[in-house]
C-alpha cells in the first residue's frame, strides 16, 4: 500500500513498554474473562431452563453455584422464581445475587417479595434491598418506604438514605410528599436533608416528565429557597426553567444573569447553550453589552455553544469592543460560527494585536466556515500587515483558488508582503502549477528576487516531495537547460532538493562545466543534497577538482553522503577508502573518523584504528571505534579496546574499559538455538500447556522433533532475546528450544532466565526450573542454580505462550552473577563453532 | 472556605474567574506570601481551580504529579491555576506520599502559608468541602460512575477516566446527574485533544469525505462490561494500610484476597474500548446516537450503525496502526487509520487534503486544559457527558453481545433492546449498599 506516514515520531521506546503494561493488563483480562466464563458457563447452561436453576438454589451447597444460578435468572427469571430467591434476601451472602435478580423480574410478585423482606432485615441489607425498589419504580412501594422514612426509630442513616433516593428514583406525586414531608420537619438531620434534597429533586424532575408541572415546580421553589446549599437550589433553579414555559424560560435566565445570586449566575450561563424560547438568541445578544465585565467572556463561550449564526453581529460588536477577555472569547469563537462577514475584523485583529487576542484571531481566520472569496475581496487593501495575514490564512487554509492572485500580487508588493505572498503561494501549489513558479524565476528582474523566487520553488517542491513522495523534475530540467546563466545558476540549488536519477546526473555534469560559475554552483548545490548518487563525483571532485576550496567543500559532502541510510556498507567503505588520501588536515580525518563510527562492521574498524596513533585524531578514532565495537566479533572488539586503553586516558579510556566489561558480560548470553514447535492442544491456554508434555520433552518422541536454527536478536544495549512470535506467531502455544553449553570443567554456574510467558528448564535431561506465568519479558527474572559438567551439556527450554509477545533470553554466569569464563555455546552438540 | 457574610455575587466555585482579591485579603494569614496576592507571576487563589484526586495509582497519580496520560509536565500540581486540596486512596501510602510531594511542591513554589493538601481514605470527605471546585476520578473501573454521581450531587464538576460507566444503566445516571446539578464534565478519552491532533486531524478528513462514504471502520477494540467475580470462604486479614471496603465498593463483599487491581471485574476490552469507540463514534458523526445492530464475528463484537457503517471490533488485516486509541476508516476512495503514534492514508494524498470550508469539529489541544476552561466559563467539554455516555454505550453493548453470545438489535433513542428482555435485564447490574440506587 502507498501510505504516507504523519508524525510516526519516537514510538518505538514507547510502543515496547507499553507493549509490555498492555500484556500485563490484558493477561489479566484474558484470565479474569475466561474466569468469569467459566463460572457462569461451567455452574449454569448457557440457556439453562428454570427448574434447574430453581434446584440449584435450592439444593446446591456450594455459595458459587447458588450465586451464578441468581446471575442466570437475572437473565431469564420469571415470576416462579421469585419465591425461591426471596427466601435469600435475608441470606447474609447471597442476598445481594438475589435481590439483582429480583429487580430485573417483572411483575408484581418480585416487588412483594423486596417489600416482604424489610421488616426481617437491617443494615446494609435492608438498604440494599430498598434501593432495589426503587429501581423497580413501583408506585405500591411508596406507602411503605414513607413509613421507613417518618419510622422515628429508624437510626440507620444508610438505610434513610437509601430510602430517600429511593423515593426519588419512583418519582412519584405520593412518593414527593413523603420526601417533602420529611425534608420539612425540623428535626430531620442535616446529613439526611441533603440526600432528601436531592430525593426531591429527582421525584420533581420525574414529574415534569410526567407532565405534573405544578407539583414539580412547587418541588424546586421549596429547595431552590430553602435548599441545604448552593448545589442542590441551583439543580432546582435549572429544574424550575426547564419547569416554566418558553417565554418565563428566558425571563429567569436573563433575571439570573442580571440580579441573580451567585449560583443562579453560574446555572444561568450553561442554560445560555440551551433554552430554546422563540427569539432567546436574539435576546442574548441584546444582553451581552448589559452584562458586568467578568460575565461577559464566559457568556460569550456558552451563547456560541448554541451554534447559531445569527449571534454573529453581537460577536463582531464584543470583538471590537473595549473588554479584554470578551475580545478574545469573540474572536476565538466566531471563527467556528461566521460564514465570512468578520475576515476583516480578524484579519485587522491578527495584524495589529499581540499575544492571547492575536492568536486567537489567527486560528478564528483559519476556521472560518467560508469560501476562498471573502479571502479574494479582502486581500490587497492598503494595509500591508493586514495583507500579510490574509496571505498566511490563505496558505495555511489551503485555498488553492487563490494561488494565482497571490503569485500576481507579489509583482509588485513591497518584499515583507511579497514574501507573505510567495510562502502563502507555496503551500497551495501542486506539480501542476511548477510552471507558474518557473515563469517567476525566468521573469526576475534583479538577483535578489530571482533567488527569491528559486527559493520558493525550492519549498514548493519539497513540500511536494513530502506530501506525496516523489516529484517530476522534467519542467525544471528543461528550464535549466533552456534558460540564461542566471536563471541556471538560481535553479541548481531547487534541482539538488530533488533527488532523481536525472536532476543526480544534470549536477554531475554541470560540476564539470567549463563554466567556473556553473561548476561552483553545481558543487555548491551537490554539497546540499542528500542524494547518494551523486557520492562518486563528488568523491572525484573531492580528489581531483582544479579549485581547492571545491575540492574541501566536495569532500565534506562526500564524507556526508557516506552517511546515507540508503547506501550499502560496501558503497559507503568503498567511498570512504577513495576519501581517506584526501583527508589532508587533521580536521578531515576526523570527518573520516565521524562516518566511520556510523558504519558497524570490521573494515570501518579497520580504518579507524590507525588513526588512533595520530595524537591529532586519536580521541576522535577512539570514539568512533567505542562506537562500533560493540557490533563485532566480541574478540576483536576487545582487542580493539585493549588498543584504545593504550593509547588514551580518562574519560575515554574508562569508556574503552566500561565497554570491554559489558562485551565480556554480554558474551555469557546464549545467542543461537534451535527451536521445536509450535505445540497447540484445543481448549488448553498457556497455563494447561506448561504441564502438558510435548515430543521434546518426551525420551520415546523426542528423535523424531524436526528442529530450526533460531538466533536471537543481537540488540547491543540490551539482552541477547529470541523472538519467537518470528518462529511461530500466534496464541495459546509452546515451543522448545535447545543449545549446548561447553564447560572445560565441572563447575557450578547460574542461569539467569527471562521469558514471556512462562518456561520450564532441562540440563542435561534433569528438569532443573519451571515458573508457569503469564508475563511481560524481563531479563534475569528467573534465577536458576546449575552445576556444568566438563564438555557439552543441553539445555534445553519449554517456553509457553498467552498472547501479544513471546520471547525468551539465557545467561550463563558465575554463581554470583559475574561473567563467567571458559565456557562457550553452540546451536548444534556436533559443530565446534560456538557462539 | 467561604467567609460568613461573604457577599460575592458569584461563588468561587459557581465561577472562578469573578475572584476577588480585595475579598480574599480579609481572611489572609498576617504574614502574606506574594503568591496569594498573585504576585511573581503567580495567579492568585482565587482564580486557581481547587481540586481533589480521587484514586492516585498509576493513572490518577500520573494526572497528579505528571507522568504518563497527563500531558503536562508536573501533572495539575504542576500548573499554577490549579490549586490541590486533597488527595483520596484506599492505600494509605499513596495517598500520604502524594499529600507529601503535592505539599512539597506547593512550598517550594508557593513558600510559607501555601493552602496544604490534606490526605483521605473516603472519597465521599473530598466531596462534602465545600471549597473543592473539581475532581477528578482514577479509581478501578466499577467505582466511576457512582463516584461521577455524588460528585456531581455534591456540586463538583468531574473529570473522569474511562471506562465513564460499566453499565449503561450507569452511564445514563450520569449522564442525568451531571445535566440535573449543572456540572462540567470531561472523559478520559483524551485522544480528541492529545497526540498532536492526529485524531481531530483524521476525523475532520473523514468528515468532509476525504476517503469518500465511509463504510467500514476496524476499532482494533470489542466490547467490554464487568461481572462480579464473586468470591465466598471466611474473612481474610487485610493489610492496615487498605480499606478493602471501600476498595470493593458496589461490588459484592468478599474476603480480601490480595488484588486491588483497576479492573478486577473486566470482561473483555472494558480498560481502553472507550479510548477506541470514542474515536469510531466521532469520526461517525455518531457522537449523539449508537449502533443499532450488534453481532458476533470469531467470538469479537461487532456494529451496524443506521447510516449504514459498519464497526469491526478487531483490527484492519495487517494494518498495525489503530491498536493505541484508534482506528481504521474505510471509504469507497481509500482509508485512514490512526492511532496516539501515527496517522496514515491510502492513498497518501488523503492525508493532506484540505478542505477550507468543509466541517470543523471542536477543537482542543489539551484535554486537562480544555476542563479547566470549562471549569471558569461553563462551557461544554469536548468529550462532555453526553458524548462520554454515547461512546461507553457502544463498548458496552459489545460487552452484553459477548456475554449472551448472540446478534442484538438496539434501539438508539430509547436506549433499549428491541424485543429483548433477556439483553434489556443486561442494562444494568445491582450494588451492594449503600451504593445501590445512585448508578
Amino acid at each position: 500500500m502507498g501510505r504516507y506516514r504523519v508524525n510516526s515520531f519516537k514510538v518505538e521506546r514507547s510502543r515496547r513498554e507499553r507493549r509490555s503494561e498492555l500484556k500485563v493488563s490484558m493477561n489479566f483480562i484474558s484470565v479474569l474473562f475466561a474466569l468469569s466464563l467459566t463460572i457462569a458457563t461451567l455452574a449454569i447452561p448457557a440457556r439453562a431452563d428454570e427448574p434447574a436453576l430453581l434446584r440449584q438454589l435450592e439444593s446446591e451447597p456450594g455459595l458459587e453455584i447458588r450465586s451464578a444460578a441468581c446471575a442466570e435468572l437475572k437473565k431469564t427469571g420469571t415470576e416462579a422464581a421469585v419465591p425461591c430467591l426471596a427466601r435469600l434476601l435475608n441470606d447474609r451472602n447471597l442476598s445481594e445475587s438475589a435481590r439483582d435478580a429480583l429487580e430485573s423480574i417483572p411483575g408484581e410478585a418480585a416487588t412483594d417479595a423486596l417489600l416482604a423482606a424489610l421488616p426481617i432485615t437491617v443494615g446494609e441489607m435492608k438498604a440494599g434491598i430498598i434501593s432495589s425498589l426503587g429501581l423497580r419504580k413501583d408506585s405500591r412501594s411508596v406507602p411503605v418506604l414513607a413509613e421507613c422514612l417518618n419510622d422515628g426509630n429508624e437510626q440507620d442513616e444508610q438505610v434513610a438514605a437509601a430510602t430517600a433516593r429511593a423515593l426519588g428514583a419512583i418519582g412519584s406525586t405520593d412518593a414527593l410528599t413523603a420526601l417533602q414531608k420529611k425534608f420539612l420537619n425540623e428535626g430531620t438531620a442535616a446529613s439526611l436533608r441533603a440526600q432528601l434534597a436531592q430525593a426531591i429533586i429527582a421525584c420533581a424532575n420525574a414529574l415534569v416528565g410526567a407532565g405534573d408541572i405544578a407539583d414539580a415546580k412547587a418541588a424546586f421553589e421549596l429547595i431552590r429557597d430553602r435548599g441545604p446549599s448552593d448545589h442542590y437550589r441551583s439543580a432546582a433553579f435549572i429544574g424550575l426553567v426547564w419547569a416554566s414555559p418558553a417565554k418565563d424560560q428566558l425571563s429567569l435566565v436573563k433575571h439570573a444573569l442580571t440580579a441573580g445570586s451567585g449560583y443562579q449566575e453560574s446555572a444561568a450561563l450553561q442554560l445560555v447553550r440551551t433554552v430554546n424560547a422563540p427569539g432567546a438568541a436574539s435576546e442574548f445578544c441584546g444582553l451581552l453589552p448589559l452584562l458586568r465585565a467578568d460575565l461577559q467572556a464566559p457568556f460569550i463561550e456558552n451563547l456560541a455553544q448554541r451554534g447559531d449564526p445569527a449571534v454573529v453581529p453581537a460577536l463582531m460588536q464584543a470583538a471590537a469592543g473595549t473588554n479584554l477577555p470578551a475580545r478574545v472569547a469573540a474572536i476565538t469563537v466566531l471563527g467556528a460560527l461566521d460564514p465570512g462577514a468578520s475576515l476583516p475584523l480578524l484579519a485587522h485583529a491578527a495584524a495589529h494585536s499581540t499575544g492571547e487576542e492575536q492568536r486567537a484571531a489567527r486560528e478564528a481566520m483559519l476556521c472560518l466556515r467560508t469560501t476562498h472569496e471573502p479571502f479574494a475581496a479582502a486581500i490587497a487593501g492598503p494595509d500591508a500587515v493586514v495583507n500579510r495575514e490574509l496571505a498566511r490564512a490563505i496558505g495555511d487554509r489551503g485555498e488553492t483558488r487563490l494561488l494565482g492572485k497571490l503569485l500576481e500580487l507579489s509583482r509588485d508588493s513591497d518584499p515583507g508582503t511579497r514574501a507573505a505572498y510567495l510562502s502563502a503561494a507555496s503551500k497551495l501549489a501542486d506539480e501542476n502549477d511548477l510552471p507558474a513558479f518557473i515563469k517567476l524565476v525566468a521573469q526576475a528582474s534583479t538577483d535578489p528576487r530571482r533567488t527569491e523566487a528559486a527559493e520558493t520553488l525550492g519549498a514548493t517542491c519539497q513540500r511536494i516531495i513530502a506530501e506525496k513522495g516523489s516529484l517530476d523534475p522534467r519542467p525544471i530540467l528543461t528550464a535549466f537547460n533552456a534558460g540564461k546563466l542566471e536563471d541556471r545558476l538560481a535553479l541548481l540549488p531547487v534541482l539538488a532538493g530533488i533527488k532523481h536519477p536525472e536532476t543526480a546526473a544534470l549536477l554531475s555534469a554541470t560540476a564539470l562545466d567549463p563554466n567556473p560559475q556553473l561548476r561552483k554552483a553545481a558543487v555548491m548545490a551537490m554539497a546540499t543534497s542528500d542524494d547518494s548518487r551523486l557520492l562518486p563525483e563528488l568523491t572525484k571532485t573531492a580528489a581531483t577538482g582544479l579549485d581547492t576550496s571545491l575540492r574541501q567543500i566536495a569532500f565534506n559532502a562526500a564524507v556526508r553522503l557516506t552517511t546515507q541510510d540508503d547506501l550499502p556498507t560496501s558503497a559507503r567503505i568503498a567511498a570512504l577508502e577513495k576519501l581517506m588520501p584526501c583527508a589532508a588536515r587533521a580536521e578531515d580525518k576526523r570527518l573520516l573518523l565521524s562516518a566511520l563510527a556510523e558504519i558497524p562492521g570490521p573494515q570501518a574498524l579497520g580504518m579507524a584504528l590507525p588513526l588512533l596513533d595520530n595524537p591529532a585524531t586519536k580521541n576522535e578514532a577512539a570514539r568512533a571505534i567505542l562506537k562500533i565495537a560493540p557490533a563485532i566479533d566480541d574478540a576483536k572488539a576487545l582487542a580493539s579496546l585493549d588498543r584504545v586503553r593504550g593509547a588514551t586516558e580518562d574519560p575515554v579510556r574508562h569508556e574503552a574499559q566500561t565497554l570491554s566489561s559489558n562485551i565480556l558480560s554480554r558474551a555469557s548470553w546464549i545467542r543461537t538455538w534451535q527451536a521445536a514447535g509450535p505445540y497447540e492442544q484445543p481448549g488448553k491456554n498457556y497455563h494447561a500447556l506448561f504441564d502438558t508434555p510435548f515430543p521434546p520433552e518426551i525420551s520415546v518422541a523426542k528423535a523424531q522433533v524436526q528442529w530450526k536454527p533460531l538466533a536471537a536478536i543481537l540488540d547491543p544495549k540490551g539482552p541477547i532475546t529470541v523472538d519467537l512470535m518470528k518462529f511461530a506467531p500466534g496464541d495459546s502455544r509452546v515451543a522448545y528450544a535447545r543449545a549446548w553449553v561447553f564447560s572445560e570443567r565441572d563447575q557450578p554456574a547460574i542461569l539467569e532466565i527471562g521469558s514471556d510467558d512462562g518456561i520450564k528448564a532441562w540440563l542435561n535431561e534433569k528438569l532443573v526450573h519451571a515458573n508457569n506465568v503469564a508475563r511481560p519479558l524481563q531479563a534475569g527474572s528467573d534465577k536458576c542454580p546449575v552445576q556444568l559438567a566438563r564438555g557439552w551439556n543441553e539445555l534445553l527450554l519449554k517456553i509457553t505462550q498467552n498472547n501479544l509477545g513471546w520471547e525468551f533470553c539465557v545467561r550463563v554466569a558465575q554463581p554470583d552473577g559475574a561473567p563467567i569464563r571458559n565456557v562457550r555455546f553452540s546451536a548444534s552438540k556436533d559443530v565446534d563453532s560456538a557462539s | 472556605m467561604k467567609q460568613p457574610g461573604h457577599q460575592d455575587r458569584l461563588t468561587r466555585r459557581g465561577f472562578l474567574r469573578l475572584g476577588s482579591v480585595a475579598t480574599l485579603t480579609v481572611a489572609l494569614p498576617q504574614i502574606v506570601p506574594q503568591s496569594v496576592l498573585g504576585r511573581n507571576g503567580l495567579i492568585p487563589p482565587s482564580e486557581r481551580v481547587t481540586m481533589g484526586f480521587i484514586g492516585i495509582g498509576g493513572q490518577g497519580g500520573g494526572h497528579l504529579l505528571g507522568g504518563a496520560w497527563t500531558y503536562v509536565a508536573g501533572g495539575y500540581a504542576g500548573r499554577k491555576d490549579v490549586q490541590v486540596l486533597a488527595v483520596c486512596d484506599v492505600w494509605k501510602d499513596r495517598r500520604e506520599r502524594a499529600k507529601a510531594q503535592v505539599n512539597a511542591k506547593y512550598a517550594e513554589v508557593y513558600g510559607p502559608g501555601h493552602p496544604i493538601c490534606e490526605a483521605y481514605t473516603d472519597f465521599r470527605h473530598v466531596l462534602e468541602r465545600d471549597d473543592i471546585d473539581a475532581v477528578l476520578i482514577a479509581t478501578p473501573a466499577h467505582w466511576h460512575a457512582t463516584m461521577a454521581v455524588l460528585a456531581a450531587e455534591a456540586g463538583k464538576d468531574i473529570y473522569c477516566e474511562k471506562p465513564t460507566a460499566v453499565t449503561i444503566r450507569e452511564s445514563q445516571h450520569v449522564l442525568r446527574a451531571v445535566r440535573r446539578y449543572d456540572r462540567v464534565y470531561q472523559a478520559g478519552t483524551q485522544q480528541r485533544s492529545e497526540y498532536g491532533g492526529k485524531f481531530l486531524r483524521a476525523c475532520e478528513l473523514i468528515r468532509n469525505g476525504a476517503i469518500g462514504t465511509l463504510k467500514e471502520i476496524y476499532a482494533y477494540r470489542d466490547g467490554g462490561a464487568v461481572q462480579w467475580t464473586r468470591k465466598f470462604g471466611p474473612p481474610q486479614p487485610v493489610p492496615e494500610a487498605l480499606d478493602w471496603n471501600l476498595y470493593l465498593g458496589p461490588a459484592p463483599m468478599f474476603p480480601f484476597d490480595g488484588n486491588t487491581g483497576a479492573h478486577r471485574f473486566d470482561v473483555g476490552e472494558l480498560n481502553w474500548g472507550q479510548h477506541h469507540y470514542d474515536f469510531v463514534q466521532w469520526a461517525a458523526g455518531a457522537d449523539d446516537t449508537g449502533p443499532v445492530e450488534i453481532w458476533l464475528e470469531d467470538g469479537c463484537s461487532c456494529y451496524r450503525y443506521a447510516s449504514g457503517v459498519k464497526v469491526f471490533g478487531r483490527g484492519y488485516p495487517n494494518e498495525p496502526i489503530g491498536g493505541e486509541g484508534g482506528a481504521c476508516f474505510v471509504g469507497t476512495k481509500g482509508r485512514i487509520a490512526v492511532d496516539r503514534s501515527a496517522l496514515i492514508s491510502d492513498p497518501p494524498e488523503i492525508a493532506h487534503a484540505r478542505f477550507p470550508a468543509g466541517v470543523r469539529l471542536y477543537h482542543s489541544t489539551s484535554h486537562s486544559g480544555n476542563f479547566l476552561d470549562s471549569v471558569r466559563t461553563r462551557k461544554k467539554t469536548i468529550c462532555n457527558e453526553a458524548v462520554a455516555h454515547r461512546s461507553a454505550s457502544a463498548l458496552l453493548l459489545g460487552g452484553v453481545a459477548k456475554l449472551l453470545g448472540r446478534k442484538l438489535r438496539w434501539d438508539p433513542e430509547k436506549e433499549q433492546f428491541i424485543a429483548d428482555e433477556e439483553a434489556n435485564r443486561m442494562l444494568s447490574l445491582a450494588k451492594r449498599a449503600p451504593w445501590g440506587g445512585i448508578a
